[in-house]
């Protein structure tokens, strides 16, 4: 090898150094890139199992806890940084750039070099003639190499089973979430739709309650249902508590007017005042609109009877068992003062005080006065009892909002409404609570058989049941595979040689008495 | 640091390399026409008087180190002087004593009469048999290359090399080498048996001395060779791994083995490291390297260490030697050097 004239100057004894036009190591490049990919090998695996030990444990909370929404959105993103920072990790050490003795010693013990690079690397800056000329041996030697052949870099079956299990926890974690996303995104669903269910339902019930009290002339319901408003901003605030007290409050209000209604009514009275009123000519539908206990009726008939009464004062009207009357009539009469309804207790006494006369006929006018007493008595309990049957109603609708709002299905609770209650039992428009109509009589139309016979050895019981007992596409569709499979076990049960031909014989007939009728089939 | 050889082949390194390698192996084969087998220790004595180091070689005897040391001179083109040392040699027979002598005028004067010690190479035969008293005459002489007697020093001729022997066997009327003498030497080397087949090779040559052995380098040569080990930079790495090496032998460093720990009493002194590098200089140099390597420090750690490593009675108890002991302490250096390439 020629050095340069100044090396060889350096070497002689007296030149100083020079400055090299040479990277510090020869092939400094490649077996930089190749201790970068060593070291990113060897960091691959304990990172590898790491990422993989946190996707176990997301794996096992997501599978164990199925966590809501948002702690899933906090998963994802916890699983994206985790995998975030293993790479960035991963991609620290590979920019990672090494000390050049720490290479050194790596390339040097890697291609058995004794300390060539390492020595260059270190090299002591006087001896300038020396370092070129290990510098040109070592490059020389390393020409040669190939460093992917020479510095093999492997990746250990460990970090990629390890790699492979942490990306299929990964995929496995994305794909329990996105189940369990989509089944909370449907359960949301359902719940919004519950949610606007109830909306609906409580908007419904106050339109109707607001229809009400349009429609009604009862000063009370109509105070009560206005106030009924801040009920309807509990629900819009969405305050439960605050609603539910609101409900309790409405209710309880409803129910003593309800109790108020039953213990100051005359209903109790109306039997028996039908029985009295009978035997007065001309107050047989009075007597039955009372056995009914229909007051708006009673005070009909009653009104009625007094524009005849008035039509013609002069007549006389026919009474039946005065005495009996006259005495049942004062009866009723002390009832009613003590129930506290005097003008009934005054007008029954009148009554009282005329079939008290002994008379086969009374004249009609004495009757008038007490008829319209009657009528005007009759047409107050007709409007306390719709009072009561309106509060009753209201409280059904609270009840049903009240368990809409806890969830509960809502065909199972149907609606009612007081604006049509609130018109009368008039056709059309009256309501009996069941929106959707009665259940049908379907399930009590089926009926259960039982067959008992005995097959081989022993004793058995094969236990049947039929379809409905009525006619039409149900049975036809399940008669003849009943059937059949009857005629399968006969055959069985008479090809057994055990079977006594006394019973195959039994069996037999039977089995022709229950074969459907051709039609059905 | 030693400048580079002023010879006019040496005008590069390589050149410098080249012609150390040549003249190394042409003195390691004439040494070797004249002795069978024994290559190690050849190389090694070699190597020590390159290094211009001293060299205790121990041995049985019969084995041919009266030879080596022989012919290593003879080679050279050296003066050789060989001095049996005996439990009566005194100082004055080894470094020279001052005569009283008249002259025909009957004036008296005082002339220096030197010793055997005044040649290049020295062969003491069985230097353990010598006084204490005795084997301290040498120290001056192998340390510093000079005597002093009656006062006044002076030199010895360059190169000086002492070659002694010693009888590991017979115990019994000998004084062991103190620790500062054997610290003097640069190798102890150890004289092996040889094989058959060297054995059947030794009853086929002519009797000892019977043939004459041309010189094939000067006593110049051999400095420019020294100096040219010597120009062979170390870097900074393998100067601490040579420290660490030596530390390793004391008992009480962290970097000292459990088996130094338990069987050292003393170990090996800064002056071993000096040896063990120059050692290696010539090891790295023979092998044409222009740096040193770990594992010439490594070739060299052996005949540089185990004469200075002072063994405990426990050792000796369980059989123990120090080349044991250096095996281990190799192999943990071995170990950590690996590690730092990790």
């Amino acid at each position: 090898m020629h050095l340069p004239p100044e090396v060889e100057k350096v070497i002689s004894g007296g030149e100083p150094e020079r400055e090299m036009n040479h990277p510090p190591l020869p092939g400094l490049v490649e077996w930089l890139g190749r201790w970068q990919k060593e070291r990113l090998v060897r960091a691959a695996l304990p990172v590898a199992r790491a990422l993989g030990l946190a996707m176990l444990l997301f794996l096992a909370v997501l599978v164990i806890f199925s966590p809501p929404r948002p702690l899933l959105v906090a998963m994802a993103i916890a699983v994206a940084v985790c995998w975030m920072a293993a790479i960035g990790f991963l991609g620290a050490v590979y920019r990672r750039r090494p000390p050049p003795g720490v290479l050194a010693r790596r390339v040097d013990a890697i291609l058995n070099l004794p300390d060539d690079l390492l020595a260059l690397a270190e090299w002591p800056a006087q001896e300038e003639a020396w370092h070129r000329a290990s510098w040109q041996r070592s490059h020389d030697r390393l020409a040669t190499l190939d460093a992917r052949t020479a510095w093999p870099v492997p990746i250990p079956r460990p970090t990629l089973l390890t790699g492979a299990a942490t990306l299929l926890l990964t995929l496995g974690i994305g794909a329990v979430g996105w189940v369990q996303w989509q089944k909370q995104t449907a359960a949301l669903a359902r719940e919004g739709a519950a949610r606007q269910e109830r909306q609906a339902l409580s908007l419904e019930l106050f339109e109707d309650w607001k229809g009400f009290v349009e429609l009604t002339d009862d000063t009370e319901l109509k105070q009560l249902f206005t106030e009924a408003a801040r009920l309807q901003e509990a629900l819009q605030a969405r305050d439960p508590m605050e609603a539910m007290l609101e409900m309790n409050r409405i209710d309880e209000a409803m129910a003593a007017m309800e109790s108020a209604v039953r213990s100051d009514g005359i209903s109790s009275q109306a039997e028996a005042m039908a029985e009295v009123l009978e035997a007065f000519e001309g107050m047989g539908a009075l007597g039955a609109a009372l056995r009914r206990g229909d007051f708006d009726a009673a005070a009909r008939e009653a009104g009625e009877r007094v524009s005849q009464l008035e039509s013609e004062p002069d007549a006389r009207a026919a009474l039946r068992r005065d005495a009996a009357v006259a005495e049942m009539l004062a009866t009723q009469s002390l009832a009613a003062r003590r129930n506290g309804h005097g003008n009934l207790s005054r007008a029954l006494e009148q009554l009282a005080a005329t079939a008290g006369a002994k008379k086969e006929s009374i004249p009609q006018r004495d009757l008038v006065a007490p008829t319209k007493t009657l009528r005007n008595e009759f047409a107050q309990e007709a409007r306390r009892q719709n009072r009561g049957r309106m509060a009753g109603l209201a409280r059904q609708q609270l009840e049903t909002l009240r368990r809409r709002l806890t969830g509960e299905n809502p065909r199972e609770n149907p609606f009612p409404s007081l604006c049509l209650a609130c018109n009368g039992p008039q056709p059309g428009s009256g309501t009996t609570g069941q929106a959707q109509g009665e259940a049908t009589r379907l399930a009590e139309a089926t009926r259960e058989e039982a067959l008992t016979g005995t097959i081989g050895e022993g004793e058995s019981e094969t236990g049947t049941l039929s379809a409905s007992s009525g006619s039409g596409a149900v049975q036809a569709a399940t008669k003849p595979t009943r059937f059949s499979d009857y005629v399968e076990l006969s055959r069985k049960a008479v090809a057994d040689e055990n079977l006594p031909l006394a019973h195959r014989r039994v069996i037999r007939t039977y089995f022709e008495r229950i074969r459907p009728l051709p039609h059905h089939d | 640091m030693i400048e580079a050889p002023p010879s006019s082949a040496a005008s590069s390194p390589e050149a410098a390399i080249a012609l150390f390698q040549q003249r190394f192996q042409t003195l390691e084969e004439a040494i070797s026409r004249s002795m069978v087998g024994q290559e190690e220790v050849i190389r090694y004595a070699v190597m020590a008087m390159v290094a211009g180091g001293h060299v205790l070689l121990e041995g049985v005897p019969g084995l041919g180190k009266t030879l080596l040391v022989k012919t290593i001179a003879s080679a050279l083109h050296l003066k050789f002087q060989r001095v049996q040392f005996t439990p009566d040699l005194m100082p004055s027979d080894l470094l020279g004593s001052t005569l009283l002598l008249e002259d025909g005028r009957g004036q008296h004067q005082f002339r220096y009469e030197p010793g055997p010690i005044f040649c290049n190479v020295l062969l003491g035969d069985e230097i353990n048999r010598a006084t204490p008293k005795t084997q301290s005459a040498l120290l001056e002489a192998m340390q510093e290359g000079q005597v002093t007697v009656g006062g006044e020093t002076r030199p010895l001729p360059q190169p000086f090399f002492v070659l002694a022997t010693q009888n590991p066997l017979e115990m019994e009327g000998t004084y062991p080498l103190p620790e500062a003498q054997m610290d003097r030497f640069f190798f102890q080397l150890l004289v092996p048996y040889p094989g058959e087949e060297e054995f059947t090779r030794i009853l086929e040559l002519p009797p000892a001395g019977s043939g004459t052995m041309p010189a094939v380098l000067t006593g110049e040569d051999l400095l420019e060779m020294r100096a040219t080990a010597a120009a062979l930079p170390a870097t900074a790495t393998l100067r601490q791994r040579a420290v660490r090496l030596v530390m390793a032998t004391h008992p009480g460093s962290p970097y000292a083995t459990p088996e130094v720990k338990r069987y050292v009493r003393y170990g090996a002194s800064p002056r071993a490291g000096q040896a063990c590098l120059a050692a290696a200089r010539i090891v790295a140099a023979l092998k044409g390297r222009f740096h040193v390597a770990s594992e010439d420090l490594a070739a060299v750690a052996h005949p540089v260490l185990r004469h200075r490593m002072m063994l405990n009675f426990e050792a000796q108890a369980d059989g123990l030697t120090a080349d044991a002991v250096l095996d281990g302490v190799l192999s943990a250096c071995r170990d950590q050097w690996a590690k730092e390439a990790e």
